[in-house]
Parts: structure tokens; C-alpha cells; sequence
């Protein structure tokens, strides 16, 4: 079975969104990196997509959009 | 007792995010979830540039880093190998196209956990191909 994919326009990365094993996978764009390798800050356009529920524990979205993804052909 | 140390947990096999060339790799725990890392296995494939790269994996909290595993393998230009890192006692060793290096048997992952690669000499037309790894899986 072929994973459907999707790709990041934030950082360029390409995932699938669903697991072989059904469950989902929750991108987050590595940070920009220093010089030494050290964390520089979120790349412009950072997608996290760790989801965020309200106090009564109701789904509202993702933690961050960022630049959006598009799927892979 | 914390469930990431109760036996039982799922165990699960996971594809990660293949980074655009130039870029090292980085996976994220999710919201919600323990992990414990099993071992984790990508491929790297460098470009003609003529330089020394060395494939390092940092574990970190999200901002401070308890984990420096460094493969101690020196790949050259124009060459494509896999690294796998796992409960081994090897270290650096390249068998083939292969190079093996340990990680902790007990390596649990809170939420938003991280771990990634920082190859010492990437360039920009260097390629990580996607990771998997395998992790034991408990809600947190």
C-alpha cells in the first residue's frame, strides 16, 4: 500500500499524513539552524500541526498553519 | 506508576518527514503520547561536494539537549548510505553501506520531545531520505 503524501511549504519536507498502522503523523517544521548547528528561531512559514483543544477539551485546530501544505502526486 | 514504564505499550512503526535537500532530519513526540526510541533509520545521500560529513543524533526536550549520539563515520562526497541508530553496542561501524550506532535501551520521549540529526559538514545538495523508526508508544 502507498502512503499518500503531503508537503510542507514551510520547510519543504514531504509526509504522509496517515500511518500504515491508521494513526496520524503531526508535522512540525524543524527550526533554522546557526552557523554551529544551534536552533536559530522557527523558519518562516513553521507549520505545527500537534493539535490544540479548548478547556473543555474540544478540538480548535492545529498550533500552527504556517505556509500551508499541498499534496504529492 | 508513569505509564512509559509500564510493559505494554504499542509498539508502532512510523514514516517521518523526508526534509528538502540541504536539511537535517527532525521528528517531534506528539501531544499526548510517550515514546520510547527504538531505533530510527534514514539514508543520506551527498552530493559531489569533496568534504567530510558526520551524521550525529541529538535528543533534546524541545530546548535543552540530553543526548549526543555521533555515528563516527566520516561519509565522503557522491556516496548514499543508511544509518541506523539502535540498542547496539556498535559504534560508527560501516558494513558495506550501512553504519550502525547505539542509542539508550531506555530512551523515553515526553510530548514534544525531539529528535534530529545534525550532520556535521551538510551541504546544500545533500539528501536525507525519510526516516522510520520504531517506538513504543503509552499515552502521556
Amino acid at each position: 500500500m502507498k502512503l499518500a503524501l503531503r508537503k510542507c511549504l514551510g520547510c519543504g519536507g514531504v509526509y504522509p499524513p496517515v500511518q500504515r498502522d491508521g494513526y496520524s503523523y503531526y508535522h512540525v517544521c524543524p527550526p533554522l539552524r546557526g552557523p554551529k548547528g544551534e536552533d536559530a528561531g522557527p523558519r518562516p512559514g513553521h507549520r505545527d500541526e500537534n493539535l490544540v483543544h479548548d478547556s473543555a477539551g474540544k478540538l480548535v485546530g492545529i498550533v500552527a498553519e504556517g505556509a500551508g501544505v499541498e499534496a504529492v502526486k | 506508576m508513569p505509564e512509559a514504564t509500564r510493559p505494554g505499550g504499542r509498539i508502532r512503526v512510523i514514516v517521518g518527514t523526508d526534509p528538502a535537500a540541504g536539511g537535517d532530519i527532525m521528528e517531534v513526540v506528539p501531544a499526548g503520547v510517550q515514546w520510547r526510541l527504538i531505533s530510527a533509520r534514514a539514508g543520506l545521500a551527498t552530493d559531489v561536494t569533496v568534504i567530510n560529513r558526520v551524521v550525529r543524533l541529538i535528543c533534546d526536550d524541545g530546548v535543552n539537549s540530553f543526548a549526543l549520539l555521533e555515528s563516527n563515520y566520516n561519509q565522503p562526497d557522491s556516496l548514499t548510505m543508511s544509518y541506523t541508530f539502535a540498542d547496539v553496542s556498535l559504534r560508527g561501524v560501516g558494513l558495506g553501506e550501512a553504519v550502525i550506532s547505539g542509542i539508550p535501551a531506555g530512551m523515553i520521549l515526553g510530548p514534544g520531545f525531539r529528535f534530529f540529526t545534525s550532520t556535521i559538514g551538510l551541504q546544500a545538495g545533500d539528501n536525507w531520505g525519510a526516516p522510520s523508526f520504531m517506538v513504543e508508544e503509552w499515552p502521556a
